[in-house]
Formats: structure tokens, sequence, C-alpha cells
């Protein structure tokens, strides 16, 4: 029965916890300017992020490493600065970028200025993170975030898309010079899904809940079922963005305009649980990726570390924490837009995706970290697949980025 | 031995073959990506006058469904702020960008988006103003910018 409770709440976490500022972002945008014809790279993405949290499950049930520790342990500390260094940038950028996404969300709520409440929203965090259970960081915002299942309330209500949106899930429509924006937001929907942060949070998430072997079944599941469903959610965004905001001539360009597809459905109702949706789904992000940092850091330094620890018994890990977050709020508050933020973020994450993801390849097939439990060929095959999708999509995304405009 | 050592070298084979593999495909990318270019992007004139009137046909919208009860003020009141900053300087924007047809219509539509972005900044979210106005010119603003990024 525990096992049975402990697969649910799995599952729920992953459906809330997939969704975040940078999948709200490139999702309603691919809906609004292509149709359906972005899907396959959420469902592209989708697979790999499966693929990427199951591993990094496994590794830490079995052999009690987490993916940071086994880097830095096989590799050395030198190279492990590598993935370090390219994930605290990536990092500070989408934090900075999800805490404007609780502004926001706030904001829409409340009708105050988000530039005003960004402070609020990292204090928010802050508190968070200081004071919180693990169990209550993982779970809360999670489940809070179940509310994203409500944009497929919302198409059903609108009933269901309408008969010229369905060929473009397998033929796209891109005008005349529009290639390079497309090709842009599925290199951003793909660095937005394949988050290196979610990879480090999970593995050290099993160790703080002490997963062991027996942990491995729960893995799977989540990995699987969890992610399976909230790629379910955020193609819900695509699916009716599609289908209220492109026939409107609407781009997508600010959080509060992807929310009109809710309201067109729902009416005031609507623009609430989008609020909503948005303000549970970055928060729970920007607690994610804090807590990401501190692993990553602690880890790769030995430092102590653990929510479950009171602040004085790992000071450093708390403090990184702080510092981390203290920055991030800095950059948040220049003003600059979420979604910018979010789309450079996304894109600087597709850029050192590689660097993150490589060890994955060595690690998985060491028998002294998983015993009997090592990659087969098809995984092996498969983790590579993904590592030559990362690296294509980091060499290309910055040109991108340029050709575009910036989506 | 001898056996590990055969082991080592398949491994390092199979490294090579996989590196080589993984660059033959960034640079085929990066080739096509380089290669056509040109062809991929639009004009900054059409950019820039798409951007404008999709975000000034989100702020129709929101103004339209504020009105209706689709949409509570205190949202509308927040995804206008959204709206006022994404048009921050898009007039001069119009004005700057290459590819226009001619000045002529550029300066309209830069006109006519400086017009609209007055009213992104200050919404008529009351019914004690003249909201419908304001709507008739959002709506207007943004079908004639969309219809020059040939939309």
């Amino acid at each position: 029965m525990k096992n049975v409770l402990a697969i649910a709440l799995g599952i729920l976490t992953a459906i809330g916890g997939f969704v975040d500022v940078g999948a709200v972002a490139t999702a309603g945008q691919a809906g609004a300017k292509f149709g359906l014809g972005l899907v396959w790279a959420m469902l592209l993405g989708t697979l790999a992020i499966m693929l990427l949290v199951e591993m990094s499950g496994r590794l830490a049930a079995v052999s009690g490493h987490t993916y940071a520790e086994a880097i830095r342990e096989r590799f050395g500390f030198k190279f492990y600065l590598l993935p370090l260094t390219s994930e605290l940038i990536a990092n500070v950028i989408m934090l900075a970028a999800e805490i404007g996404g609780v502004a926001v969300a706030l904001s829409l709520l409340t009708g105050v200025s988000w530039h005003l409440l960004y402070p609020a929203a990292a204090l928010l965090v802050w508190v968070t993170v200081w004071r919180a259970p693990f169990s209550l960081i993982e779970n809360g915002p999670a489940l809070l975030g179940l509310i994203t299942l409500s944009f497929w309330f919302a198409i059903v209500r609108l009933g269901g898309p309408p008969g010229p949106l369905v060929p473009t899930l397998w033929s796209p429509s891109v005008g005349h010079g529009e290639l390079a924006e497309y090709l842009y937001l599925a290199a951003a929907i793909l660095g937005a899904v394949i988050s290196p942060y979610l990879v480090f949070f999970y593995s050290s998430g099993a160790r703080e809940e002490k997963w062991t072997k027996r942990s491995e079944g729960i893995n799977l599941v989540t990995a699987i079922v969890g992610m399976g469903f909230g790629s379910i959610t955020a193609i819900g965004l695509i699916v009716l963005s599609a289908m209220v905001l492109g026939p409107m001539g609407i781009g997508g360009g600010t959080l509060g305009e992807i929310g009109l597809g809710m309201a067109a459905a729902l009416g005031r109702v609507g623009g609430v649980l989008f609020a909503i949706a948005l303000f549970a789904t970055c928060f729970g992000a920007s607690l994610e990726v804090v807590l990401s940092v501190g692993y990553n850091l602690s880890q790769g330094l030995g430092w102590e570390w653990g929510e479950e620890k009171l602040p004085a018994e790992a000071p450093r890990f708390n403090l990184a924490m702080i510092v981390f977050l203290l920055i991030a709020s800095g950059i948040g508050m220049l003003g600059i837009d979420p979604i910018q933020l979010t789309l450079y973020g996304a894109t600087f994450t597709a850029l050192v995706l590689p660097i993150s993801l490589f060890p994955f390849l060595v690690i998985m097939n060491d028998s002294a970290y998983l015993e009997d439990q090592t990659n087969g060929r098809f995984t092996n095959i498969a983790t590579l697949a993904v590592l030559i999708l990362a690296s294509v999509v980091a060499l290309v995304a910055i040109p991108l980025l340029i050709l575009s405009g910036g989506g | 031995m001898r056996v590990t050592i055969q082991q080592e070298r398949t491994g390092i084979n199979r490294a090579r073959s996989v590196r080589t593999a993984v660059g033959r495909s960034i640079l085929f990318v990066s080739l096509a990506v380089l290669a056509t270019g040109c062809q991929m992007t639009q004009s900054p004139f059409v950019r820039v006058t798409g951007e404008t009137g999709a975000e000034l046909a989100a702020a129709a919208t929101t103004l339209q469904y504020a009105h209706e009860g689709q949409l509570t003020h205190l949202y509308a009141q927040a995804a206008f702020e959204g709206y006022a900053s994404a048009l921050t300087g898009a007039d001069q924007e119009i004005i700057a960008a290459e590819g226009a047809p001619s000045q002529e219509l550029a300066r309209r539509l830069a006109d006519l988006s400086r017009e609209a972005a007055a009213v992104a900044e200050q919404p008529c979210l009351t019914a004690s103003c003249n909201w419908q106005g304001q709507l008739t010119l959002l709506r207007q603003a943004s079908a004639e910018l969309i219809e020059a990024a040939g939309g």
C-alpha cells in the first residue's frame, strides 16, 4: 500500500513538476504561431527527459550516488567544473525567469505590477527553501500544478481542435521566411523540456528520500508515466493556443496573453486558473532550480547537504542557495520580460546540454556504480541519440536565435 | 591481458566512430542553417510589424474580454502592463527596420502603432470611458500591421 501511494505521489509530482515557465512560454508561442506543428518537439523532448530522469533515479537508487557526485568521482573535479559552471549560468537565467513567472502570476491575480511583486516572489522562494521540508517542496507546488490539466478541460469545452488545425500536426504550416523562427522554437522547446537541473534535482531527491534498489519500480513509473502525463499538459497548452490565439493573430509574446486561451474557453475562471497554474509551475520550478544549484555545488565541493537538515547542519549548502537566489533576483529585477529571459535561458540550456548529459553514457555503463543494473543496448542507443540531438540543438540554438530575432 | 587490450581498442574505435558521426551531423546541420540562412528569415520590417500587430491583437482581445466579463479587471490590468512594455519603442523600430516597401507606409504604420501603444498604456477598463473607441483603434492598427507583415 505504501508503495502504491509512493508511486501515485511520484506520478502526480512529475505531472505537476514537468511544466515550468519555459514550457508555458514555448508551448504558448508554438501553438499561437505554428498550430500543432511543434508538438513533435515536445514529444521528442519528453522521451529524452523520461530517459534521463529514469537513469538518474536508477543511479541514485542502486549506487547511493547522485548524478553530480558520480560525475565528480568518475571524471575528477576538474571535469566536474565544466557541467557545474554551465549549469550555474543556465540556472541563474532560468531562476530569474521562473521567479518572474511567479511575479507575473501574482500580478494577474492581484493587478499589481509584476515589477513590484518580483521581490516578494523571490522572498517567498527563499522562505520556502529555507524552512520547508523536502517532501513539501517536492509535492506542494506539484500537486497545485495539477491545475494545468485544466488546459485540456478548456480544449474539450471549446469542442476540440477544429478540422483544419489537425493536419498541422504532421504538416506544419511554416510561412515564407518563418523557418528560422520555427526551428528556433523547436530548439527552445527542447531546451526547456530537457532541463538538466531536473535531472540533478531528481537524483538528489532520490537520495533525500533514501531510495534503495527496491525503489526502482517507483523510479521507472514516475519517469515514464509521470513525465508522459506532464508532457500531455504542456501539449494541451500548444493545442489551446493553436485553437484560440493563432486564429486571432495573437503571438503569445507575453505570459498574460497566453492565458487568453483559457479565458476564451472558461471565462473569468479560466483566466484565474491559468494564473494559478502559472504560479504553481513557476514556483515549483524555482524551488527545484535553487535546490539543484545547492546540490550541485555541495556535492561537487564536498560540503554537507540536505534539505532535511537544519541550516546550521549544512551551512554552506544553504548559503550557496541564498547567494544564488540573490544573484538571480538581481538579474530579474533589471526588468527584462520573463518570457524573453525564459527564451534566453532555454537557448543557453540547449547550448550546454551535451556537457551535462555526456557523463550519462559512461557512468550508466559502469558496474562499479550500477552493479547488475547498467544500461542495456537499447538504453545506450537511446542515450546516444539524445546526446546527438542535444549536440545538434546546442550548435544551432544561437545562430537560430540571431536569425529569428529572438523568437 | 590480450582480451583487455582488444576490448580497449574496440572501445576506442567505437568512441571514434561515434565522435565522427556526431561531428558530421553537427557539421551538416550547421552548414544547412548557414547556407539557407537568407531564405529562412523574414525582413526586419516584416518581423517588427508582425510582432507589433500580434501584440495589439492581444491587447484588443484582452480589452474586449474584460468588458464582456470573460476576464477579471485585475487580470486585464496586469496583462496590459506586459503589452505596454512589449510595445515600447515599436514605432521607432518600424521606421528604422530594413525592408519596408516605402518610407511613407513605414511612417504611417509607426504613427498607428504609437497611437495604439498609448491605449495599451492607459486602457479603459471601466464602462465610464470610451472603451469601444479604444477597441476599434487597437483592432484597426493590429489588422494593418499584420497585413503589412504579409499575414
